[in-house]
């Protein structure tokens, strides 16, 4: 990691931290002046992070997408960027960094863990590809993501109407802007599979081959259609839905966290 | 047979079926996942399982008869579907709103306008904001409607034919096309046709019979530790004359349809063993486990174990490299009889040895490359597929298929300063926040609308 970079992500890390706890507090006590110290500090931390993932692209010359670290420090950039946006369009969203915040902490700690070692970029990734796979990927993580938040927050206000729950977004909002996020989700996901097949086609002269980060993405993307196809073919709204938003990022998290990346030639490749 | 197709019900049990099947396949280890040694090994010492991950892992199970069988029929059932929508749409000329699962939501105001005012305000209403307007007379009232975002349903179409193209791509490529692995040594004529090792389910005498030699390798590596570029040229030669393409890793070369990717990279150097003056071994060793050494079969029960040290250094003991460059190539050599270790020595290029009575030497070293050799003759309809798909899953992103209708009835008796009633209600496939929103929004302006 170069000097800078480290100590922008470090604040990065601080301020989501707080950030974390201030959401929590304020949701907890109701305490409306927290979550608005909370968001700016959020905001805050996304811009010592950008900082963060300048440093790393000048020093290193090339975008912070190769490997786990610099994985995590762009993909949780674009989790938090679309939280934000979520943020500006949709206000009531804003005690979601209260589930989004830990997760983006754990994913940096995850490529934190596994060394920031500033090195050239790979042939293999020298492709005008990466740019769209990428960015494509992580908006899609960061979609399903903030869905999960909604479904979530949909089954805690749907249980009780009282304490700390009450602030949270009416329950139609909730149901509604979980199924914006995932037809928005598996649009970039959609993007991100069909840039990686053209990719891998010129980069290993096939453009499917069943190695295990390509099954899990399929897997995930077949979750999600389906997940699609109950909301809107057979109408599954409320509680179905929310449930269905939940358990499907856990094909999510077994593409980024499971099996994949230990044996794929994602990690191998070339 | 035809209603179970166009079934939207079927098609979602199907894609359940294929999701299920690969979820739980994808759970199971396979070549990717384990080395060739350890899959190796289950094949010798743990036969049952190895059975269960050859046939049911998912690299596996997707070339079984019953997951094409599935697939296939998933394939069917999206066209039948979307065909199915296109005739509806074609007859109807309009999704209905009142049959399908729709969101609904009104409010009525009165109105001091009597009815035909109204109904131009109405109108007015709907022109401005650019809703495609219908008109029915019933025995409530009139009845004026928008309808709004009908290219979501194209979209919707557009994306189910796209996915229709990748699922066509899938046999087109397989029983159309060729995959097999080329590993030469740089400057070593071959012919493609015999040297060529087809993957499972290929044949390699289907491909063209040309001679390859690849030329100028180059392998560059950043402050002589991490890789930065490889490739060479590659030269063909066929009956119609010669071409050298060049290739790297990337950018592979492509020759009549047949596209030659760079997959590995490695060091081989020369071992020459003479007796009497007589060379008996004489190759180019390419050498594929530059950590633990690689190991070759010699006449008379001997092995011989080769490693290649790009930048040799030695302390005490131990030898090593201190980068990937070859700035100081040397090779390791050791000889075996049986286990017992009979001969060791390390050779610069150039160096030579003796070992009862046989010369070893190492004259000079080269580069060999691994290239996948691949047709795929469905990449052209993946990419049209994948195309058309995002391009429908956008368009129905933005889209919100909704309509408004306006009932306009005369006020009753009972109103006096009200000399008219409208009821706004407004159906949404999708969106009931947006549009209980949008109605309200839709009742504020039209106390605007002059």
């Amino acid at each position: 990691m170069a000097f800078w970079e480290e100590i922008f992500l470090w604040i990065a890390v601080a301020g989501y931290a707080v950030s974390f706890l201030l959401f929590l507090n304020a949701l907890v006590f109701r305490k409306e002046r927290l979550q608005v110290f909370g968001f700016n500090l959020t905001v805050a931390a996304f811009a010592a992070q950008t900082v963060a993932i300048a440093v790393r692209w000048y020093v290193t010359g090339h975008i912070p997408a190769m490997y786990t670290y610099e994985n995590s420090l762009a993909g949780t950039w674009i989790i938090i960027l679309t939280y934000l946006v979520l943020r500006r369009f949709f206000p009531p969203a804003r005690p979601f960094a209260v589930a989004v915040t830990p997760l983006v902490l754990l994913i940096l700690g995850n490529g934190m863990l596994s060394g920031g070692e500033l090195r050239p970029l790979e042939p293999a990734f020298r492709s005008n590809w990466i740019f769209v796979h990428v960015l494509f990927a992580w908006f899609s993580f960061g979609s399903y993501l903030t869905a999960f938040c909604s479904g979530g927050m949909y089954l805690l206000k749907e249980k009780s109407h009282t304490g700390f729950l009450i602030r949270l977004p009416e329950l139609k909002l909730l149901d509604e802007l979980s199924l914006r996020l995932i037809l928005f989700g598996f649009f970039a996901q959609s993007v991100m599979i069909a840039s990686g097949a053209i990719w891998a086609h010129g980069l290993w002269g096939r453009y499917w081959g069943w190695d295990p980060v390509e099954t899990w993405s399929l897997i995930s993307w077949l979750v999600y259609g389906a997940n699609l196809h109950l909301r809107v073919t057979l109408g599954w709204t409320g509680r179905r839905a929310a449930w269905l938003a939940v358990l499907s990022l856990f094909a999510v998290i077994f593409l980024y966290f499971g099996f994949g990346h230990g044996s794929s030639v994602h990690t191998v490749v070339f | 047979m035809l209603k179970l197709l166009i079934s939207r019900k079927i098609a979602l049990y199907l894609l359940a079926a294929v999701l299920v099947a690969l979820l739980i396949s994808a759970f199971l280890p396979n070549t990717y996942t384990l080395s060739p040694e350890r899959w190796h090994d289950l094949q010798l010492h743990d036969p049952d399982r190895f059975w269960i991950y050859s046939h049911f892992s998912t690299p596996y199970l997707v070339r079984t008869p019953l997951f094409l069988g599935v697939s296939f029929l998933l394939c069917l059932s999206t066209l039948a579907c979307t065909v199915d929508r296109l005739v509806k749409v074609g007859k109807a000329r309009a999704v209905p709103f009142e049959t399908e699962k729709v969101f609904s939501f009104s409010v009525t105001r009165c109105a001091a306008e009597d009815l035909e005012t109204l109904r131009e305000k109405v109108q007015r209403f709907l022109a401005h904001g650019k809703w495609e307007v219908g008109c029915e007379e019933t025995a409530e009232g009139v009845i004026l409607s928008g309808q709004k975002g009908r290219s979501g349903l194209w979209g919707s179409i557009l994306f189910h034919a796209g996915l229709i193209a990748c699922f066509v791509a899938g046999p087109v490529t397989v029983l159309g096309g060729f995959r097999g692995e080329l590993i030469v040594t740089g400057d070593t004529p071959v012919s493609l046709r015999s040297t060529v090792v087809a993957l499972e389910g290929y044949d390699a005498a289907r491909v063209p019979d040309l001679q390859v030699e690849v030329k100028r390798l180059r392998g560059e590596y950043y402050r002589g530790e991490y890789r930065y570029d490889f490739g060479g040229i590659l030269a063909v030669t066929d009956p119609k004359g010669s071409r050298e393409l060049p290739f790297s890793v990337n950018r592979a070369a492509n020759y009549e349809g047949y596209q030659f990717s760079l997959s590995e990279y490695g060091s081989a150097p020369r071992l020459v063993l003479e007796r009497d003056g007589r060379p008996f071994f004489d190759y180019y060793l390419n050498l594929r486990h530059p950590e633990e050494g690689d190991y070759f079969d010699l006449d008379g029960g001997v092995r011989a174990m080769v490693m290649f040290f790009p930048d040799f250094v030695q302390q005490g003991e131990r030898i090593g490299t201190k980068s990937k460059r070859p700035d100081h190539p040397v090779t390791l050599v050791r000889l075996f009889r049986g286990d017992r270790q009979v001969f060791q020595g390390l050779f610069q290029p150039g160096d030579e040895a003796l070992w009862e009575g046989v010369r070893i030497r190492v004259p000079d070293f080269r580069h060999w490359v691994s290239l996948t050799v691949t047709s795929e003759r469905g990449v052209l309809l993946v990419m049209l597929g994948s195309l058309l798909g995002v391009v429908g899953l956008f368009i129905r992103f933005l889209s919100n298929e909704r309509r408004i209708e306006f009932t306009l009835a005369p006020a009753g008796e009972d109103a006096a300063e009200y000399r008219s009633t409208c009821t706004i209600r407004g159906y949404s496939r999708y969106y009931p926040a947006f549009l209980e929103k949008e109605v309200l929004a839709i009742d504020e302006a039209m106390d605007n609308e002059q």
